[in-house]
């Protein structure tokens, strides 16, 4: 067996950057039964025959538990039965700040594990004319080994593993405060008494070790914050910011998403013309490969956001958007750290929905998460402009705005102020007795480092890829079948009728509408009309509703395929002009009308049609119960809006 | 003595005590122990949050939990 070796520290002091520094890409992402914080653990060679596991614990200040997630601290170093019982601890304390690191030293310490402490930020010291003496330190702190590291150079890391070798058994432990923390770890009273007799020792210990040699060098930060947090600039260069990531996801990701959309089909196809031809040749070719393409083609988005998140959060700037967006958003039971998820869920609420791991209270997390995807996503869009060039006249408003722009830009204020509304309501519906409070560190500013970067993004793009990919790729499966199987003789019946009725050119469109409309989803369409009917849909649109839930965008293709036309509408407008000869059987009416088409909108900005959303959405809370949750009240939704959108315009 | 709310902008004063509650272990964890000296650095607006100095960090606040602090101006210290 390997030696355990568990990270602990507070926030911002460069803790995650020692794991990857020790750990490189040899990182493991998993769960901690019950909560929904990530388990990471990774494996270090110390030196040429000793390889350990090194475990890395949440950033925290205190081993108390302040929320449900830090529980896992005090569950694992409490009980040495735990499977995640470390046989040595590294303490990472900033050093720039030891006062307050120290409470969480102290505490470790006086639990017993053999402990290690590692000084980060001390460059930081020098520059502000601090020394400090390691060897009192480290006397004062009973003999701990102390070393310094650079976790943004990575300087001192090998003096680290050396130390790391050697650090063992621990003889005698003189504890720092008269409370064992085990024993007063349910009573939050005596933790705050304890923390205080704490402080008052830590406080003596360091007389004498740290050392005003110079005076402070001037703050940058300070300088930094009094633009980026004015009450007038800083809320223009955030949204500056906002609009400068959003022009790189849409312009920048289209170019891999359009390759990536080509390979898997060139991939299909090859598969198709070089496999056996048989039902098993098909799922691969229709049904697999296209699956794996569709996890694939949001890794562009996945990770063009989380690049950028990643440079606003290493940087420090994250929390200053906290700070400014908190007290806009509290009326509606968000947090400032909700703003940026739902800001990216504009392009796309995958990544949205991941980038809400920031968020520190469960309950803001979860109502963040539920209303992220009414925010208008950029698959949207197709659907939205088939259906406004349809049904919307192309008129102007006051002689100069646009009515087709005015329609979209209301789909896109509907769906914000949707989201806003729906996280009023659900504030109060989620019940988890934390209380929502925002006490947040507000880190110095620091260049982001590249390889950090780097690691952050691969690792994202391994969850989504595995952790959600997985679902995806079995519902896509699924849908897949539901539309290409049906009762037997229903299809090929419907197949040889739509042979006899069309020139050879025709055939093979008509053969695919043929199979769509008697397979189990086509059947599913016709059984759903009854339902659909009060907000003005016939089958037809029923079952694009029902294939849609693979990706909204899959709206026009399905109905591309129905009406037997070519999918682009834009250059061709045979679909266009099919949409509006279509007539209901019983009255001769056009089914596409104002009503009937902006209910559908409407049912668009509402309706949950997203399994990768859905896949990422149990993935970040680790349950079935939030993704069915938000399946359910989106429909629900999208149902009862569209039903009133057609009965008031109809 | 009196709430750090109440403090004005970039004059230090120092803890008395945090208000008892589910939130002073956080606090006092953070660094609002009593003796330790604290400004507020800037308000956002609106009656947002206040980023307070603690010297060797800074760390925001809402309203709510600033009340929690009590603090008592220091007198001639001023930057």
């Amino acid at each position: 067996m390997n030696r355990k070796i568990a990270l602990i520290g507070n926030p911002n002091t460069g803790k995650s950057s020692l794991f990857n520094h020790l750990t490189g890409l040899r990182q493991h992402v998993g769960n901690y039964p019950g909560i929904t914080l990530d388990k990471k653990w990774g494996e270090c060679f110390l030196g040429d025959n000793e390889q350990v596991e090194i475990l890395d614990l949440p950033g925290v200040y205190s081993v108390f538990p302040r929320s449900k997630d830090e529980r896992v601290v005090m569950d694992i170093l409490s009980n040495p039965q735990h499977i995640d019982f470390p046989d040595a601890i590294v303490i990472v304390v900033d050093a720039s700040n030891l006062d307050r690191n120290l409470l969480l030293f102290t505490q470790v310490h006086d639990l017993g594990i053999p402990a290690l402490l590692v000084l980060t930020m001390d460059d930081m010291n020098r520059k502000n004319g601090v020394t400090i003496d390691k060897q009192l330190l480290s006397k004062r702190l009973g003999g701990v080994a102390i070393v310094t590291v650079n976790a943004r150079t990575g300087e001192g890391v090998d003096r680290l593993k050396r130390s790391l070798l050697a650090v063992g058994e621990k003889s005698e432990v003189i504890p720092f405060s008269p409370t064992h923390p085990i024993e007063i770890k349910e009573d939050p009273i005596a933790q705050r008494n304890d923390a205080e007799v704490r402080f008052e020792a830590i406080r003596k210990l360091l007389i004498g070790v740290v050392r005003r040699t110079d005076q402070p060098a001037h703050s940058s930060t300070r300088r930094i914050d009094s633009i980026l947090v004015h009450r007038v600039w800083g809320y223009l260069i955030f949204l500056a910011v906002l609009l400068l990531i959003f022009q790189f996801i849409f312009r920048l990701a289209a170019i891999p998403m359009d390759l990536i959309d080509g390979w898997f089909l060139q991939l299909s196809i090859w598969a198709q013309a070089h496999m056996p031809e048989g039902a098993f040749t098909n799922l691969i070719a229709e049904g697999v490969i296209p699956g794996i393409g569709g996890v694939v083609v949001f890794v562009p988005q996945i990770a063009i956001l989380f690049f950028f998140l990643s440079i606003l959060e290493e940087s420090g700037y994250m929390a200053r958007v906290v700070f400014l967006m908190d007290r806009l958003v509290r009326p509606f039971g968000l947090n400032g750290k909700s703003v940026v998820p739902l800001m990216s869920s504009v392009a796309c609420a995958i990544p949205g929905v991941m980038a809400t791991r920031t968020i520190n209270t469960f309950k803001d997390r979860i109502v963040t998460i539920m209303v992220a995807p009414l925010m208008s996503c950029s698959a949207r869009i197709p659907v939205y402009t088939l259906l406004i060039a349809l049904v919307i006249p192309a008129e102007r408003v006051w002689g100069f705005f646009d009515l087709h722009g005015l329609v979209l830009l209301g789909l896109y204020a509907l769906g914000l102020f949707s989201a806003l509304a729906v996280a009023g309501v659900m504030k109060r519906f989620v019940k988890t007795g934390e209380p929502s409070y925002l006490i947040l560190e507000m880190p110095m500013y620091r260049w982001p480092r590249w390889k950090e970067l780097g690691i952050n993004l691969v690792e994202k793009v391994r969850v989504f890829a595995w952790d959600a990919g997985r679902v995806i790729v079995a519902i896509s499966i699924v849908l897949w079948a539901l539309a290409s199987y049906g009762p037997a003789h229903r299809i090929e019946k419907a197949e040889q009728e739509a042979m006899l009725s069309a020139s050879p050119e025709e055939a093979e469109q008509l053969k695919a509408a043929a199979r769509l409309e008697n397979s189990y989803i086509g059947i599913l369409g016709h059984a759903i009309e009854p339902v659909i009917k009060p907000l003005g849909y016939d089958w037809k649109m029923g079952i694009s509703l029902i294939t849609s839930f693979a990706a909204r965008e899959v709206f026009v293709g399905s109905m591309a395929t129905i009406y037997s036309v070519g999918e682009d509408f834009e250059e061709n407008t045979v679909l266009m002009d099919r949409l509006r000869e279509e007539r209901w059987s019983e009255t001769g009416e056009p089914v596409y009308t104002l009503a009937s088409g902006m209910s559908l909108m409407v049912f668009y900005v509402y309706a949950m049609q997203c399994m990768a959303t859905f896949a990422v959405v149990r993935r970040e809370t680790k349950s079935w119960k939030w993704p069915i949750i938000q399946l359910v009240y989106m429909g629900v939704l999208a149902y009862v809006a569209a039903f009133i959108t057609f009965q008031l315009l109809v | 003595m009196k709430q750090l709310t109440a403090l004005p902008e970039n004059r230090w004063a120092r803890v008395l005590e945090i208000q008892p509650g589910r939130l002073a272990p956080r606090l006092v964890e953070m660094g609002f122990c009593k003796g330790s000296h604290v400004r507020i650095l800037y308000k956002a607006p609106f009656n947002g949050p206040l980023a307070i100095d603690l010297g060797a960090s800074s760390v925001a606040l809402r309203v709510n939990e600033a009340e929690l602090v009590l603090v008592e101006e220091v007198k001639g210290e001023e930057s």
